[in-house]
């Protein structure tokens, strides 16, 4: 087996679900995925392609129309401008595209910044390069955001890239402009590049999304990447993109064709169709979000537990440290006693011990029975 | 429509105090929105939906079409003041189109239902022809879907 690949963690958080799996009637709120089905004029459009037959490869880089739609949407949405032919790469999944920026950029024991907690996979998909990956903890007196102290302490010489997400999994957290802004300066001396993941770029709910691609001193450097997955309940479809300076596009473009080829072409044409006409969906769906994110802060502080109201995203990020458990034992606990399944704060990185992470992508009455068994669960301790 | 009788329309059994939460209002601001919606008669009322299939004693509906002769003065207003009284009469809409009104009935069984046609709908003065179909099953109502919705995703993802 390849020495890198020996490194990763084996099960990582799939020990968890494993453990959850064992109970037949487990109420899970562990779900990062919308629980909408895809628009059905998105579904529509596909279904019309294959109808017609048009299942062949697309392009390297994607369809033109599609390239043009994300452009598009960047700059309607985020005023950020990107040229579709020779700044946007289309990708299975944003995942792919993180894959291929960690490859296209870091080589063995170059240092990788990755600000926790965050998505699980950062990590591991740094490791394979060779990487030494620096986990620089986020806390909650700060709301889970990067400050220009925390950068600072941690960027250095042998940094070569640096990645983070916001709206962001598993903390909610968002960055506004301002927030931004105050890392620019330091980013500016920076050498590296900087990966951006905004997977959940449209749903961020008090604030316009902001990106580090706003500001073009430093935008040259900054990869970002986005995708369908979240915004228009497309996780199936495996569909995601990158925008980024032709330059910083080139060698991802390179591993692409040679490993993926193309993104699934049919998935292609739903994209198309949801950048043009699924604007009311996303708002749909941001609404109901919101109401729910509402209903379950409420509960959850009416339980006597801590949160930080979330501002993006679908996730609370619930402060257990009242009860004195470890993430894990709240969990544990909480699985074995009540059959209700949540992922403990510590699975995103050690900055997320003394939190617990929900999912809202479920239905009102899927949360209310959930939450009314962990008000039980902790009144029991 | 706002979203305080959007949230309504979509859980009616939802308390006051949960609907506060979710739109971000406090107990009293939601009380007063909803109280004022039914002084509007924006609000008319509030019933379960059922699925009177699945009862012990399956209940039979049905939608009668109704051709009209409306009157000089009162118009469709005078007839559907009528047939909206009986109690088998569930809705009453005044359409457009091929016919006038739509009549939605529910009743014990399809002979109740012939009866009410033939002896107290059709005879009525202003029908001109009657056109009734009986619903073979039910699929979704209001809004509410009567095949079993599952959650089919993956229990476990990140």
């Amino acid at each position: 087996m390849n020495e890198y690949v020996k490194r990763i963690d084996k099960e990582g958080i799939r020990k968890f679900f494993k453990m959850a799996l064992e109970y037949d009637d487990v109420l899970s709120l562990t779900i990062g995925e919308p629980d909408f089905s895809t628009p059905f004029h998105i579904r529509e459009v596909a279904m019309h392609a294959l109808q017609q037959g048009k299942t062949w490869y697309a392009p390297v880089e994607g369809f033109s129309a599609l390239k043009v739609e994300i452009a598009s949407f960047y700059k309607r949405k985020y005023n950020i401008d990107y040229d579709p032919e020779k700044e946007v790469l289309v990708t299975v999944g944003a995942s792919e595209a993180l894959d291929l920026a960690f490859r296209s950029y870091v080589n063995k024991d170059d240092e990788v910044l990755v600000f926790q907690p965050a998505f699980v996979s950062y990590e591991p998909l740094a490791q394979l390069t060779g990487a030494k990956v620096i986990a620089v903890e986020t806390t909650a007196n700060d709301n889970f955001i990067i400050t220009p102290q925390l950068l600072s302490q941690h960027l250095t010489s042998k940094t070569k890239a640096i990645i983070l997400s916001y709206p962001n999994n598993p903390t909610g957290a968002t960055m506004n402009y301002q927030e931004y802004e105050a890392l620019v300066p330091l980013l500016e001396n920076f050498e590296g590049i900087i990966i951006s993941d905004e997977i959940y770029s449209e749903l961020t709910y008090d604030h316009k999304h902001a990106s580090l691609a706003h500001f073009k001193s430093i935008k040259h450097k900054v990869i970002v990447i986005n995708g369908f997955s979240k915004a228009y309940a497309m996780t199936g479809w495996r569909l995601g993109y990158v925008c980024a300076h032709a330059s910083l596009l080139e060698p991802m473009v390179r591993i692409h064709q040679y490993s993926l080829m193309c993104a699934s072409s049919v998935s292609q044409f739903a994209g198309v169709e949801a950048l043009k006409n699924g604007d009311e969906n996303i708002a749909m769906m941001k609404q109901e979000y919101l109401h729910r994110q509402g209903y379950v802060v409420s509960k959850i502080k009416s339980i006597g537990l801590d949160v930080i109201k979330p501002r993006g995203a679908f996730y609370v990020f619930v402060d257990i440290r009242s009860t004195s458990l470890s993430s894990e034992e709240f969990a544990n606990q909480l699985l074995e006693q009540q059959h209700v399944a949540i992922i403990p704060g510590v699975a995103f990185g050690k900055g997320g011990e003394g939190f617990v992470r929900i999912s809202y992508s479920y239905s009102l009455p899927h949360l209310k029975t959930a939450l009314e068994k962990i008000h039980d669960f902790v009144k029991s301790l | 429509m706002d979203n305080v009788l959007q949230l309504i329309m979509k859980h009616p059994q939802m308390s006051l105090e949960d609907i506060a939460s979710m739109m971000g209002l406090t107990f009293n601001e939601v009380q007063d929105i909803i109280n004022e919606y039914q002084q509007k008669k924006i609000i008319r009322g509030y019933r379960p939906i059922i699925d009177t299939t699945m009862c012990d004693h399956p209940y039979v509906s049905a939608l009668i079409e109704v051709k009209t002769n409306p009157k000089k003065d009162v118009g469709f207003d005078e007839i559907i003041q009528v047939v909206s009284h009986y109690p088998e009469v569930e809705s009453v809409y005044l359409m457009a189109g091929e016919y006038d009104l739509a009549v939605f009935v529910l009743a014990e069984s399809m002979m109740d239902i012939a009866n009410f046609v033939s002896s107290r709908l059709a005879t009525l003065d202003g029908v001109m022809s009657t056109s009734t179909r009986f619903v073979l099953k039910k699929y979704k109502e209001l809004g509410i879907h009567f095949q079993q919705q599952t959650d089919n995703r993956e229990k476990m993802s990140v």
